[in-house]
């Protein structure tokens, strides 16, 4: 541990001292480097992670560079997993970065999630949510959903055999991105659900919490409203008829 | 009976409210939804959309009772 570079968040009782040696022998993979995935790996990185994979298979443009802070003017049209490989670098020598130009689905889902302690969802739509939740849920691997449009977003940490998954509670499991420039979002909206979904995922690695509450926060009103998602029996993905299913 | 239902994120738009009490009849949650839908269209907008009875998100077929708070929100799917 290159001590000097954490001793700040090292300070946080919440980290001191155990928490920053997990921060830095945890593997984390990212999917989705877009507003949020881009954020939270800067985040995570910052903080110590020193094994990331990332994924991505979309280009760079104009219309990201409001939010997408690991991507400059003359990056436009460059891949986004290279790009931020490469800025994740410079910003920590000791991580290393896996990046993956690949969209997730149902097929490579398996193997990209495998080698992660924790799965971080920068997604923009509803279908790859679920191929990391049914993949997640299969893998008995945590992950932590977080979604953002306009204003507001939501976080929930999603621990399989422990919280309720994301088709507990009615979130759709089908429809393809709307593009954010339609849709719109501010930036600082997404800075702050990057940053509660960041925090969500230190709080499962180095406390092993086990609290899968939904967490709203709309950036402009401004609030916050925490609530409990109770598991549901009768889920199709974690309920105990799929599950034992799959067993 | 008497429900206090709020409105959340784009649905204080699509409502023109953050909340509102009203008389309904006997009905379990997913119906007090269909009735909020046709009360107001655009939130048919979203296929789906996420409900918290009393604060806590649970399953669809749970009856109202009268001083119940039905929280609605929209399944936002950006990143
Ligand atoms: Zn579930």
């Amino acid at each position: 541990m290159v001590l000097e570079k954490y001793l700040s968040q090292i300070a946080v009782k919440e980290i001191f001292p155990e928490g920053q040696k997990r921060i830095e022998s945890s593997s984390v993979v990212v999917i989705g480097m877009g507003g949020t995935g881009s954020s939270i790996a800067e985040i995570l990185v910052r903080m110590g992670v020193q094994k990331i994979t990332i994924v991505d298979n979309d280009t760079i443009e104009a219309s990201n560079l409001n939010r997408q802070s690991l991507y400059m003017e003359s990056d436009i049209g460059l891949k986004k997993v290279d790009v931020a490989k490469e800025q994740l670098v410079r910003m920590n020598e000791s991580v290393a970065v896996n990046a993956i130009d690949q969209k997730l689905n149902f097929l490579n889902a398996e193997e990209i999630l495998a080698g992660g302690d924790i799965i971080m969802d920068g997604t923009d739509n509803y279908s790859a949510r679920n191929v990391i939740n049914t993949t997640a849920f299969r893998l008995r691997k945590s992950w932590i959903f977080s979604a953002v449009e306009g204003t507001y977003g939501y976080v929930k940490a999603i621990i399989p055999g422990r919280t309720s998954c994301l088709s507990c509670f009615g979130y759709p499991d089908k429809g393809e991105a709307i593009s954010c420039t339609v849709q719109g979002v501010i930036p600082s909206a997404v800075k702050a659900i990057s940053s509660i979904a960041a925090t969500t995922a230190i709080k499962v690695l180095i406390k092993n919490e086990q609290n899968g509450d939904l967490i709203y926060f709309d950036s402009w009103k401004p609030s916050l409203e925490v609530m409990p998602i109770p598991k549901n029996e009768k889920c199709k993905v974690c309920g105990v008829v799929s599950e034992t299913q799959i067993s | 009976m008497k429900i206090l239902i709020k409105y959340y994120a784009k649905y204080r738009d699509s409502t023109g409210k953050k909340e509102e009490i009203l008389e309904v009849d006997e009905m379990n949650v997913r119906e007090l939804l269909g009735f909020l839908r046709n009360r107001y269209p655009k939130l048919s907008g979203d296929k789906t959309s996420l409900i918290a009875l009393n604060n806590r998100f649970g399953k669809e077929e749970v009856q109202l009772s009268d001083g119940d708070t039905v929280s609605v929100f929209p399944p936002v799917s950006g990143g």
